[in-house]
């Protein structure tokens, strides 16, 4: 049942990140039409293309985080034994949680104190942007603790 | 004391296996209770400008760009292009193999890539033609790390945002260095075929087929004039390069060679959202662990070092840079190593004079060789996982090529002129 909820909210977020690098790819496309077929500035098109980059990379680094699919360096876990090595992944986890909880609080402070500031170009606080952060973190903090507290819900390691 | 915290603490956190991209973040929350004036919002508001940055953007993209060509199966064309060519020199296929992954290595910008895409059509076809499978596996991966050194190149991108220096600079000296590797390739196999008395194992040349298959992948051979070209003509810039070069190659595989479905598309975008997100956690809390490091001053203080004092001969730290990146390659991924680095020997490069641009294409060059290492590299899992040939196997078949790379990053590393005179030549000398 968690699993099957977590696999459906990983697409999500998933789609979620390949429909913002769509639209950036569109966007920037479109800054270079503007300039040589319109003639036109775009001042927009370019922080669109970053603001949106930016959520579409956290929303996928928490999926990440989520199947265990990260830049590591395997060396030393994988040479213990089964019984320490799952303890020290239950240690790393631990770790990890940490790490998306310290997302999750401070990216909340941020985003909100952000949200009075406005952004250069667009008609949007930059808080907005920021608001990946402590969302990515929490979502890394649910796929963390279904791990930690519910039997058999370790990905393999791709 | 806040330098020995965060690289105390990172090396420890990676050694335990803790994700790079936690381990960087976590070592900085750890360090940052140490400066004053700061909490830990900091790391929220550097992790965001580490990728708020126009021209990181390249990254995903260049990534999206990988995808759609390996899934729009343009290597054919280009293998036999190249077969047209070379495939008649002593060792044919292998031949074939190298230049096949230089023009690869013009078009997309990762060198994984290049090697499950070339990988792919050539393994089978060499296993076919009488190679060892795992001979066939090596070949292709070496030449894969042709990729990054040649433009355009991921982690050119990625060095010249951090150190902050031109990217079309850059990819013009790879060119140089990228073509010199591929020789180096070309003569060993050639040189193996003779001694194992391989013939040539291509049909003859001719002008004909070689006509035929030039207009066959004349196509797929206008991305890299499209985005080099386009870059250095100041038309583009890199990012918006990399975007005209995706919409280019949907193009192909859609509408010219009827090779991807629009249906597809989803699952492309999800594969390089996912991909490029792994790296961009890296690339935020990496910014974090950097910018605390230069507010404890210590890429300072570690230039300030008397081993790196003015009167050291640059040959002697790049020497140690060419140590240091190869042992570290063996234990991490490329973008990891480069993000933790060049913050680190830029300051010290720059006090004993050496050019910023070579700096980055010995770096390029050293972590393109890591691709291919036994324990991680990460052609060497793809190499492996399409030929089903074990690492150790591939390792051993792999010693006579890498040995050419290394010779080929030594020649590089000792001579900055050969690296920068393509740049000099065409944007002046800076």
């Amino acid at each position: 049942m968690v699993r099957r909820l977590l696999h459906w909210s990983d697409r999500l977020f998933l789609g979620t990140a390949a429909l913002f690098s769509a639209i950036f790819l569109t966007a920037i496309s479109l800054q270079v039409l503007y300039r040589y077929v319109l003639e036109l500035p775009s001042p927009w098109t370019e922080e669109m293309a970053r603001y949106l980059f930016i959520w579409s990379a956290f929303l996928a680094a928490a999926v990440s985080v989520g199947r265990d699919d990260q830049f590591h360096i395997p060396a030393f876990i994988e040479w213990l034994s089964p019984r320490p090595r799952r303890m020290l992944q239950v240690a790393i986890d631990i770790l990890q949680l940490g790490f998306a909880l310290v997302m999750v609080r401070y990216g909340s402070i941020m985003a909100d104190r952000m949200m009075m500031a406005r952004s250069p170009v667009l008609p949007m606080p930059q808080g907005i942007a920021y608001m990946v952060i402590p969302i990515a973190g929490f979502y890394m903090a649910v796929h963390l603790l279904c791990r930690l507290l519910l039997p058999g819900m370790r990905p393999e390691r791709p | 004391m806040i330098t020995i915290i965060l690289f105390g603490g990172m090396l420890l956190l990676f050694a335990l296996g803790v994700p790079v991209a936690i381990g960087l973040g976590l070592a900085a929350v750890v360090a940052i209770q140490d400066l004053e004036h700061t909490n830990l919002g900091v790391i929220i508001e550097r992790m965001f400008y580490g990728l708020d940055n126009f021209v990181i953007l390249a990254v995903p993209l260049f990534m999206l760009l990988g995808e759609v060509m390996m899934a729009a199966r343009i290597t054919e064309r280009l293998v036999e292009f190249a077969q047209a060519f070379v495939g008649r020199l002593p060792g044919g296929l292998g031949q074939v193999a190298v230049v096949s992954n230089m023009l690869m290595a013009g078009i997309s910008g990762s060198g994984t890539a290049d090697a499950a895409a070339t990988g792919v059509v050539l393994v089978p076809a060499m296993t076919n033609a009488g190679y060892r499978r795992s001979l066939a596996a090596a070949l292709v991966g070496c030449a894969a790390t042709i990729g990054p050194i040649f433009p355009p190149s991921i982690i050119m991108i990625i060095y010249a945002s951090v150190a902050g220096v031109s990217i079309a600079r850059m990819f013009l000296a790879g060119v140089v260095p990228g073509l010199l590797m591929g020789l180096g390739l070309m003569v060993i196999i050639g040189f193996m075929a003779r001694r194992d008395r391989v013939g040539a194992d291509g049909p003859p040349f001719s002008v004909r087929r070689a006509i035929h298959a030039t207009w066959r992948a004349l196509p797929v051979l206008g991305m890299p004039v499209l985005v080099i070209g386009g870059i250095l003509g100041g038309v583009f810039t890199p990012t918006e390069s990399a975007s005209v070069a995706c919409l280019y190659g949907m193009f192909l595989g859609l509408v010219a060679y009827r090779t991807i479905r629009l249906r597809d598309l989803p699952r492309l975008l999800g594969a390089a959202a996912l991909t490029s997100g792994k790296v961009q956690f890296v690339l935020a809390t990496a910014s974090v662990f950097s910018w605390i490091l230069a507010r404890a001053d210590a890429p300072r203080q570690l230039a300030s070092l008397p081993i790196f004092s003015v009167g050291t001969s640059p040959w002697l730290i790049m020497t140690g840079l060419d140590i240091l990146m190869l042992v570290l390659a063996c234990v991490m991924e490329a973008i990891p190593i480069l993000l933790i680095i060049t913050p680190m020997i830029l300051p010290i490069a720059l006090k004993a004079g050496i050019d910023p641009i070579y700096l980055g294409v010995v770096m390029t060059a050293n972590l393109a060789i890591g691709l291919v290492t036994p324990l991680i590299g990460s052609v060497t899992f793809v190499m492996c996982g399409i030929s089903r040939v074990p690492l150790l196997e591939f390792g051993r078949r792999s010693l006579p090529f890498l040995a050419v790379l290394v010779v080929g990053l030594l020649i590089i590393t000792y001579t900055p002129a050969m690296v920068l005179w393509l740049p000099n030549l065409l944007l002046g000398v800076e």
